[in-house]
């Protein structure tokens, strides 16, 4: 197989074992990535662990039209970001891990940004609901002098 | 009370209904995750990460570090006003210091009421300066008077003595300055200015205390003789004059000079009481200046970035605010009352401001492209006869921001 491929070309293999050709200028935009490549420790197919098939081809496309567009006007690019990080949140959250995971800066940074535009309007009780699973926390430990705390007027 | 518990009730299951559907392990992978909090909590306004603060133990700790609250500051360094704060009938003795939000919501500011029982008057605490996010107050119950603040945080500095080089009568004629700039340093330095003869020279001298060093320095530079200046705002890195003569007069904070550059003739800088706005906007430094007391009309001159004149940004009819003064009064305002700018915010557009106008006992935000008003503030019902320009005098800018003091 890597014998058929062109010389720059990478191939991903997702958790669920879908493989994915990408150009390797494509494929190094993750930083994880570039390490491996530059340190020669990769053959040409290259395991993503802990990132699905899904989430993959989302990272793929991100990177793609950031290597293709960087000609392109700033503004174009800033909104295809803001396009493509407006998803739904457990696509967002999975993005996110995965963008950590591979060390692709761009693509964290818009997708940080737009959480931060969702959570920033939101009241305390949300966040908990949402980033701690505030009601298991809430049963689980009953610590209510906690919840007492929380609750005064920081203002 | 049986009808409360009866919706206590029903609001909790919806809240558990809530918890199955938002609630995700993804988020949840994420806030453990300290590094990707950070870098998303990094992103969030300052105003928003107080009210976190209240989350959890975790947040509460992440939040509170000081390399967190300077990154913070750092990353907002661009944050706009949010509200201005301004003393009326100054210099009187019932003058009060007052706020206004500029977006016009009738929220709760901070008020100076945290330095209670930290000095020995809270009430005698004056603002003096404010500067990307941080304030100065003086009290004059302590030596040296000056305190350092941030409203957002509530957290202050007390300044130590000055030390032996300076004499009593230098601590209380100073004119004071806060420099700071969040994008270059996390620290501030507060410039104290004197104007003083020995030797048969006339000097400036500065006593600049650093906060990085937490320390005094006492320096001194020859005055430009010729030149009548008064320093008044800190752009740049620098403090800027108001000159009359053809020289833009500057003091740079980093390297301790004092800097003069040739001016054109053209625009004529008028006397102080022409000026009607003289500071920053949107990381420019602008100047409105009107013959007339109440000139419906002006222009607001900008900056050039290497200091060799003013350009016109954009000229302004303010005819349209007077809609919301009684028909009665606009006149006596044209002819007789004087008003003055208290902020220029600057919106997305290249030309799109918006001025924060004060004129008759009203604050009024203006924006000039679109033509729209807003009434801010209203203290025309209290019985004070005559609103001379000095009833707001200056207005201090509140920019929300976790910088550490």
């Amino acid at each position: 197989m890597s014998s058929s491929l062109e010389k720059n070309m990478l191939i991903l293999r997702s958790s669920d074992g879908e493989e994915f050709i990408v150009p390797e200028v494509v494929a190094v935009m993750s930083k994880a990535i570039k390490n491996m490549v530059e340190d020669e420790c990769a053959s040409n197919t290259i395991p993503v662990p802990n990132v699905d098939a899904n989430i993959l081809a989302m990272v793929i496309e991100f990177c793609k039209k950031h290597d293709e567009s960087e000609a392109e006007a700033a503004s174009d690019l800033k909104t295809f970001d803001s396009e493509f990080v407006n998803r739904g949140q457990e696509a967002l959250y999975d993005l996110i891990t995965a963008a950590n995971f591979r060390d692709v800066k761009e693509l964290l940074d818009a997708l940080c940004q737009n959480v931060a535009e969702m959570i920033k309007g939101k009241s305390v009780h949300h966040i908990r609901i949402q980033f701690l699973g505030y009601q298991l926390f809430e049963i689980l430990t009953s610590n209510f002098i906690w919840n007492i705390w929380c609750d005064r007027d920081f203002d | 009370m049986k009808v409360y518990s009866k919706t206590r009730r029903s609001r909790r299951k919806l809240l558990i209904g809530r918890t199955s559907s938002e609630h995700s392990f993804a988020a949840e992978l994420i806030a453990n995750n300290s590094d990707l909090l950070t870098q998303i909590l990094i992103r969030v306004p300052a105003k928003s990460i107080i009210r976190f603060k209240s989350v959890s133990k975790r947040w509460l700790s992440l939040i509170s570090d000081s390399q967190f609250a300077s990154d913070h500051a750092r990353r907002n360094h661009h944050s706009s006003v949010s509200a201005l704060y301004f003393y009326s009938n100054r210099w009187s003795p019932d003058e009060q210091l007052q706020s206004v939000s500029i977006a016009g919501h009738q929220t709760l500011l901070p008020t100076l009421s945290f330095l209670d029982g930290v000095v020995v008057s809270s009430s005698a605490t004056t603002i003096e300066r404010s500067c990307n996010g941080l304030i100065l107050c003086s009290n004059g119950f302590r030596k040296p008077p000056y305190i350092v603040c941030n409203l957002t945080t509530k957290k202050f500095s007390l300044l130590p003595e000055i030390g032996p080089t300076s004499s009593e009568s230098y601590r209380k004629n100073a004119a004071a300055f806060l420099a700071f700039d969040p994008s270059k340093s996390p620290h501030y330095k507060v410039l104290l200015f004197r104007y003083s003869y020995a030797n048969n020279g006339s000097w400036v001298e500065i006593e600049i205390y650093s906060s990085q060093t937490s320390s005094w320095k006492h320096i001194y530079v020859p005055d430009p003789r010729d030149v009548p200046f008064k320093f008044s705002v800190f752009w740049n890195g620098a403090i800027h004059c108001i000159s009359y003569a053809n020289f833009h007069v500057r003091f740079e904070v980093e390297e301790e000079k004092l800097i003069q550059t040739p001016m054109p003739r053209n625009p004529k800088i008028l006397s102080p009481d022409k000026i009607r706005y003289f500071g920053e906007c949107g990381g420019d430094l602008l100047l409105i200046q009107t013959p007339q007391p109440c000139a419906m009309g002006f222009s607001i001159l900008q900056m050039h970035r290497d200091y060799c004149g003013w350009i016109v940004k954009y000229r302004v009819n303010l005819r349209p605010i007077l809609s919301v003064f009684p028909k009665t009064e606009r006149k006596t305002i044209i002819k007789c009352s004087g008003f003055k700018v208290l902020c220029v915010v600057k919106g997305a557009n290249e030309k799109d401001f918006t001025l924060v106008l004060a004129i008759q006992g009203k604050v009024i935000s203006y924006n000039v492209e679109s033509k729209t008003l807003r009434e801010l503030h209203d203290l025309s019902t209290d019985d004070i006869v005559y609103w001379g320009a000095s009833w707001c005098h200056t207005a201090y800018q509140f920019i929300e921001s976790l910088s550490p003091v």
